[in-house]
């Protein structure tokens, strides 16, 4: 009951303004309109059979009614600067919530910090013309998170910076499904794929399996166990800068962890840490991640 | 005004003196009218860049290939085309959209397209290539190997047929493919084989060659509100990957005296994936509905082949083949739910659940025969499957338009079952082992705007886990973090701290992490012609972990493995217009301090041999400024140059340090 009470006093007042089409607003914005052409938005004027409500500038910024006969005025219309962070969302997804990137909004990181549609797109002076964001990656993400940009530029990195890669790649900005691996808390916004495993089988495909040894940390807490995927002191974008150091804190036999719960194996006799040799693990157990037929890695 | 532009610039003039990542070219500049020519129906717009690159480098080429690869030549590097309808009722098309970087020889090249026709087909492509160098592996405890190329390329093309009506049909397909050279390994140890127990390690090419294809067929439905989206994909991956070698190889431990003579190593692998994804979804005024359930039927067919011949340590014969041939399956079913509720304005109740369930299995065959013994061994087939129910509950609440809060409370529940199984027909398997981790997390978060341009957010989250899977996962976590952002017209200004704290005990079984991060950046584009951008990162992190190890005949015990770092990050880049002539200057700087110590060797913690204590901490500076003017020479011609410097310096190591040169006189034109 009570529910029903707040949902009916949060319904918004009808609008009683007059739609007066695009052709209006081409009087003053006319440096809007005659590019207007190429903005994907110009769909929905090209279609032709759109209602008033969902086509054209009125489709975002409601009927404009009032603000042609004002000659003008931000408290006239819509304006996106002046809209909270929720109203701009509820403006956009009005259109764009048919679309699965887009259907866990409410629920992103970014939505709880009062980072909304407009912070990151630029309907008019777009930088990219396929997404219409304001800057291009990976400079607009590191617009907020200027610590990532620290990262990138290690001296081994995935190449964002270069261009091979974008941040996209890896994370939806708009919010994501729970992650399948660690404890399926965290982190969050990190894409999976479209067979909703780790965003990075997408392109390490021989890392996928499934193996007949499958190495557990790899499957039960993913990638980043061992991994800094953004950049590395490690040529294999490893936590450390050396491989031994992390395969021994894991692997030293104490407490109730691992596969068996008897701890994680501690390394054998053979293996005298002394010998710079063996201080290189992935040197022999080359199949670190799975193997297919030796439950060491060793092939 | 004045002064203060002075005062910029002379920051700025200072700052190329002294590294960043981002590549000087190509020129961000645009040429030609903005507006395009317009042609019968169509608008185009359309400019190449095309120049030639240089690069001079002292120090160890190999790693500044490994870093950042870019070498010397004539390149194209960037062009776009964009043709569009000017009345969206084009005859083929109303948008093509063409864009490519660094074709012709640059390490990092790609191509994008988008061409769509209103109301019947939107196909978009995505191709990238990425020639690396390997970094190597590391043989001898020092420098690694550096000169084998590996080329990646990657594509992904999708296409939606009447993207704009209530049915919609998905086409995509995806490819991977990486072949070069590579280096791998080979370890002939085995208690029971030919090769002795002690066994050795022999570095070896291999010419990589895997490939990944992956078809999608599906549809999607909106009715009533509803969006139906159901789609199949096929992954196909393919493993063929050869190693070979003919000759004398003495095998990387000079206290060894095996030898290999000969030895081939043949994996083919062919893994097939084939998964079903539905989603359901509906947005409303007050209610927001996503359910999504996929299924993955992964299954990894495997042959291995691999013969070894050579000596043993005594200098006898030894010859060992291995042969293993099955399949490996593991079936994976995910759910998801989220429900968004939105009764007001001012509240949103966020609810996600979701279950993962995976299991492996399969069949795995294994003889190695000794031609001595004619032994064969078995071999036992490993069991793992993980079911993890998650649920969190989000509320976020505005009582007033300057304050947000916002609470989170999350509860999950991880069971691992793992076994070895016997592979053959009849033989029992073990019982499997079970175990079940539960994590309790809150967060709670707000946001206030005291003034309209400033915003401040702080954020807190309290993590209990019961049953870590490994000493190193996230067992009693706190992370805390907070954010200033003033805006005022084209000024950013932002201040970030964040800390994560992983603080169990420190003893054998326990790990202990501390990560903060502090960052400030700020953004200033005061006239159109005039723009400033700085950043400055300081990252720490210092670990503790219980390690155990062999040296020699002695087992140590209750040893500690720390880590700290305290990479210090700055980035500064301005561009400034003068009527033609457009100059960009830019410096950026990574510095990992370490844990100030001025040598390798620090017996303050952990064990005291070498190699553990040059671990603990890895100082270096990695640093470039990088410079470029572009001059606007008629309205559809611009000529540019750059000069980019790369500077690697590790403090305990000198055998990787380099500097390079790196610099490109382009031009960009429009027709």
């Amino acid at each position: 009951m009570l529910l029903f009470v707040v949902v009916f006093l949060g319904q918004a007042e009808p609008n009683t303004q007059k739609y007066v089409g695009s052709m209006a607003c081409k009087t003053c914005h006319s440096d809007i309109w005659f590019k207007f052409y190429k903005n994907p938005h110009f769909k929905s004027v090209a279609s032709g059979k759109e209602t008033p409500e969902n086509t054209g500038c009125e489709g975002c910024h409601g009927p404009a009614g009032n603000h042609v006969a004002a000659h003008g005025g931000k408290t006239t219309i819509i304006s996106f600067f002046a809209l909270t962070p929720k109203q701009t969302i509820n403006a956009c997804l009005r259109c764009h919530s048919d679309s699965l990137a887009r259907a866990n909004i409410h629920s992103s990181p970014h939505t709880l910090n009062g980072v909304a549609c407009t912070q990151c797109h630029s309907i008019h002076k777009a930088a990219e013309p396929r997404t219409l964001l304001a800057k291009k990656q990976p400079e607009l993400c590191y617009t907020c998170h200027g610590n990532v940009r620290a990262d990138f530029s290690m001296p081994f990195k995935h190449r964002v910076n270069e261009g091979f890669m974008s941040c996209a790649d890896c994370h939806n900005p708009h919010g994501t499904f729970q992650p399948t691996w660690r404890m399926a808390g965290r982190p969050a916004l990190v894409k999976q794929s479209l067979a909703n495993e780790e965003a990075c089988l997408k392109c390490h495909s021989d890392k996928r399996g499934p193996f007949a040894f499958e190495h557990p940390p790899v499957r039960v807490e993913g990638c980043e166990m061992c991994h800094v995927p953004h950049g590395s002191t490690n040529s294999r974008l490893l936590q450390r800068p050396v491989v031994f150091t992390m395969c021994l804190e894991c692997h030293n036999g104490a407490g109730t962890f691992g596969r068996t719960g008897t701890g994680v194996p501690s390394l054998s006799q053979s293996h005298n840490m002394a010998d710079p040799r063996y201080q290189n693990c992935t040197n022999c157990h080359v199949r670190i991640h799975g193997s297919n037929s030796d439950p060491l890695f060793l092939r | 005004m004045i002064r203060a532009f002075l005062i910029v610039s002379g920051i700025c003039l200072l700052s190329i003196c002294c590294v960043g990542q981002q590549p000087v070219a190509p020129t961000p500049e645009a040429v030609g009218s903005p507006r395009g020519e317009n042609w019968s129906d169509y608008n185009f717009v359309n400019s190449f860049e095309t120049g030639y690159r240089f690069l001079s480098v002292s120090g160890n080429e190999g790693k500044y290939r490994s870093d950042e690869n870019f070498g010397s030549g004539v390149r194209l590097l960037s062009s776009f085309f964009s043709m569009d309808s000017k009345d969206g009722h084009g005859r083929f098309l109303d948008q093509m959209i063409v864009s490519t970087s660094g074709l012709g020889g640059d390490p990092y090249s790609s191509v994008s397209v988008r061409v769509e026709k209103n109301r019947l087909y939107n196909y978009n492509l995505l191709w990238r290539e990425n020639d690396y160098v390997n970094p190597g592996l590391v043989t001898d405890g020092g420098a690694g190997l550096h000169l084998l190329n590996t080329s990646y390329t990657l594509q992904d093309h999708d296409l939606t047929l009447f993207p704009q009506s209530a049915v919609r049909v998905l086409f995509g397909y995806t490819r991977d493919a990486q072949s070069g050279p590579g280096i791998s390994s080979v370890q002939l140890f085995n208690t029971s084989g030919p090769f002795d127990s002690t066994g050795d390690v022999f570095p070896l090419f291999t010419n990589v060659k895997r490939t990944q294809n992956e078809y999608r067929l599906g549809a999607e439905i909106h009715w009533l509100g509803f969006t139906l989206n159901a789609l199949h994909g096929w992954q196909d991956f393919k493993d063929d990957s050869p190693l070979q070698f003919s000759g004398f190889n003495p095998g990387d431990n000079g206290q060894n005296a095996s030898t290999l003579n000969s030895f081939s190593r043949s994996i083919p692998y062919h893994g097939t994936s084939p998964y079903w994804r539905v989603g359901l979804f509906r947005d409303s005024r007050w209610i927001d509905v996503n359910a999504r359930f996929t299924y993955t039927a992964g299954v990894r067919a495997f042959l291995s082949n691999e013969s070894a011949v050579g000596t043993n340590r005594f200098g006898a014969l030894a010859n060992q083949q291995i042969f293993t041939f099955g399949s490996a399956r593991r079936p994976v079913t995910t759910g998801n739910l989220n429900v968004a509720l939105l009764p007001a304005s001012k509240l949103t109740f966020t609810s996600r659940t979701s279950l993962y369930n995976i299991r492996t299995d399969g069949d795995s065959t294994f003889l190695q025969f000794d031609n001595a013994t004619k032994s064969a061994d078995l071999l036992y087939f490993q069991f793992l499957r993980i079911r993890t129910v998650e649920t969190d509950l989000d509320v976020q609440y505005r009582p007033w338009t300057w304050l947000d809060l916002y609470g989170t409370y999350g509860y999950s529940n991880r069971r691992i079952a793992a076994s070895p199984q016997v592979a053959f027909a009849g033989s029992t398997p073990g019982a499997p082992y079970l175990q079940t981790n539960q994590l309790h997390s809150g967060a709670f978060g707000f946001r206030v705007r005291p003034l309209k341009s400033l915003t401040i957010a702080t954020e807190g989250e309290v993590g209990r886990s019961d049953r870590p899977f490994t000493p190193r996962s996230p067992r009693d976590y706190t992370t805390l973090s907070g954010r200033i952002q003033y805006k005022w017209k084209s000024l950013q200004l932002t201040a970030l701290s964040n800390s994560q704290y992983n603080t169990d005990s420190i003893s054998l079984s326990s790990y202990s992490s501390h990560a903060r991060t502090y960052s400030g950046s700020g953004s200033w584009s005061p006239r159109s012609w005039f723009s400033i951008d700085a950043t400055y990162s300081k990252l720490h992190l210092d670990t503790l972990g219980g390690i155990a190890f062999f040296a020699g005949p002695q087992f140590l015990t209750n040893q500690l493995s720390s880590y700290v770092s305290n990479v210090h990050s700055a980035t500064l880049a301005t561009r400034l217009g003068f009527k033609r002539l457009d100059l960009y200057l830019g410096y950026s700087r990574v510095q990992d301090v370490g844990d100030g110590r001025s040598s390798a060797i620090s017996t303050i913690v952990g064990p005291r041999l070498p190699a553990f204590q040059t671990a603990q901490t890895f100082p270096l500076t990695f640093q470039s400024p990088s410079a470029r003017l572009s001059v606007r020479l008629t309205e559809k011609l611009r000529w540019n140059a750059g000069y980019q410097y790369y500077g690697y310096d590790e403090v305990f190591w000198h055998g990787e340090n380099y500097l390079a040169h790196t610099g490109y006189t382009s031009i960009l034109w429009s027709f």
